[in-house]
């Protein structure tokens, strides 16, 4: 019964219209560009919050992987100081060297190695090869094992590296939209953060005749080993249609390398960090993709200054991509990629020197700006 | 109900435009929804002047706001332009009509249910205008309660009060609707 009331007045009243009221448009007009400068306004706080995050994502497994390289530092600092000291006793040639190693760069010595590391070119990727092949120093034997001795570390160090970083690149719970294709994009990437795809060392072993005209051949081993490079960068890619696309912008890369040094059965450990800042140019050629996945590839080159010194480095750059659409705004992407990276006339040992053909991994945030 | 009805996308057209700031839009938006929406608001509030306030502050609200709408289909964008009018115009009772609320005793049942009188030969302008002698609180209940279709509990959480007297106060704002109907209808009667 009592329902019966409310059907008859809710249809009564169902059709109900009234003449509205006169409306200040001027204010209607304002609220409505207000109300499009709020959306804009969101999605660019939208678009800072996620960038944030993830340069948060890559500055802990930036900061993980230095503070893991960092942790063998003070071993590092001590052997170098016995070195020097016994050294200087023993032979005054031998000092200069490695306090040359120590700085990371040195000008007229390290070009003598270079010329003697490729003419008594072994093997660039297994330690194992550091024991001399030819020799008629005293101290091989006690070379050889100290040799040993360090490879653990570097093992140690790589799976300490490794397991952070790989968990930091957590995919969030985003709103699944459709593929919506736009005119320019801009991307924050990382790459060589817990990828291993490669093993990077590299050792050599040399002769060095004596210096400062001491009569006693000295025997140096020099065993590089050269951690994958990180690449942090940001660039914008332009498509020009359905299938190309221009893409460059600024990346900055930090290659690090740990130098061993033995030389009369002492051994000498130098990190060697070197930063680049560098400008990508690459053409993307999209070659499928659905609602949610993109698959493309991308080839171009990258000219690389190195922060402090006069080389300049350049690089041909080649990449294959899978992209996920996150929402219309975001998407990931991950890019296997080759490298070669042409000489840069500089005698310092690099990955890029010593490795002109090296495998990269990126992975990457993109969002659409148009 | 919708009132409006489109042809193919149109409603969601509207939305985008209004979206992207388009002012025509905005005009467009107001030929098709503003009677619907100033009768929403008129059954609410008795004033004129205060329904023309109130249906302002509505469509800045409206406006201000369409970014954050989303479009789920035919009618919704009359359902959610409906549901800021019937807010706005809660927002405007709360303010104006606190201490002009008469004080209601919840447990008292003064009087007894009436059958409720035929409203066939009322206008519908007419029954709004009853409507509008209600007490404010009286009124709001049951607006709430028979067009937005709100149980008590939802009402005494959107207007602070007991349940308990959201109750109470549509059986006040039926008894006293069936005296307004049946004087109208007798006074009718007699002009007859």
């Amino acid at each position: 019964m009592s329902e019966q009331w409310i059907q008859q007045v809710q249809q009564k009243m169902a059709g109900y219209r009234k003449s509205a009221p006169e409306v200040s448009w001027e204010e209607l007009d304002q609220a409505l560009a207000a109300s499009k400068n709020h959306k804009t306004h969101r999605l660019w706080l939208k678009r800072m919050a996620v960038a944030a995050v993830l340069l948060l994502v890559v500055s802990i497994g930036y900061w993980s992987f230095l503070h893991n390289n960092d942790a063998h530092s003070p071993q590092t600092a001590s052997t170098t100081v016995n070195q020097t000291r016994t050294v200087d006793v023993h032979h005054e040639g031998a000092h200069d060297l490695s306090q040359h190693q120590n700085q990371g760069e040195s000008p007229v010595q390290q070009k003598t190695l270079a010329q003697k590391y490729n003419m008594l070119e072994t093997s660039a990727s297994e330690p194992e090869t550091v024991i001399p092949v030819s020799t008629v120093n005293n101290d091989v034997e006690n070379a050889a094992p100290v040799e040993e001795e360090e490879r653990p570390h570097a093992v140690e160090k790589k799976a300490m590296s490794e397991e952070p970083t790989r968990s930091a690149v957590s995919p969030a719970v985003f709103h699944q939209q459709k593929f919506a294709e736009s005119r320019l994009t801009a991307q924050v990437y990382m790459s060589g953060i817990g990828t291993r795809l490669q093993s990077s060392s590299g050792s050599q072993s040399f002769l060095i005749e004596s210096i400062k005209g001491s009569t006693q051949t000295t025997r140096v081993d020099q065993y590089v080993h050269h951690r994958q490079p990180v690449r942090l960068g940001f660039s914008l890619r332009l498509r020009l249609n359905d299938r190309w696309s221009v893409e460059s912008g600024l990346s900055y890369s930090r290659l690090s390398s740990d130098i061993t040094t033995t030389a009369n059965g002492r051994t000498t450990v130098t990190q060697q960090r070197l930063d680049y800042i560098g400008i990508p140019l690459n053409i993307g050629y999209n070659l499928w993709n659905n609602h949610d996945f993109s698959f493309y590839v991308t080839a171009g080159t990258m000219t690389e200054k190195r922060l402090g010194a006069s080389p300049w480095q350049l690089s041909l750059n080649g990449a294959a991509g899978a992209e996920y659409k996150l929402t219309n705004r975001f998407s990931l992407y991950a890019e296997p990629g080759l490298s070669y990276y042409f000489s840069d006339g500089s005698s310092t040992p690099t990955i890029y020197q010593d490795h002109p053909l090296n495998f990269n991994l990126s992975f990457g945030l993109r969002f659409n700006l148009k | 109900m919708p009132q409006v009805f489109f042809i193919g996308d149109e409603e969601q057209c509207l939305v985008k435009r209004l979206q992207e700031g388009d002012k025509t839009a905005a005009r467009k938006f107001y030929s098709l929804y503003a009677d619907v929406l100033a009768g929403i608001c008129a059954r609410y509030i008795a004033d004129e002047e205060d329904v023309k306030d109130v249906f302002q502050n509505a469509l800045v609200h409206i406006f201000s706001h369409i970014s954050d709408f989303k479009y789920r289909g035919v009618g919704s964008l009359e359902a959610w332009a409906a549901k800021v009018v019937v807010n706005e115009s809660l927002k405007f009772l709360r303010k104006q009509e606190r201490h002009k609320m008469l004080p209601i005793d919840d447990d008292v049942f003064d009087e007894m249910a009436e059958e409720f009188p035929s409203i066939t030969d009322i206008s519908p302008e007419t029954f709004r205008q009853m409507l509008n002698r209600l007490p404010a609180g009286y009124r709001t209940v049951l607006n709430l309660y028979v067009f937005e279709g709100k149980s008590h509990q939802e009402i005494a959480s959107l207007l602070g009060i007991r349940k308990e007297s959201s109750a109470s106060q549509l059986h006040r704002a039926k008894n006293m609707l069936i005296k307004i109907i049946k004087k109208y209808n007798d006074d009718n009667l007699q002009r007859l």
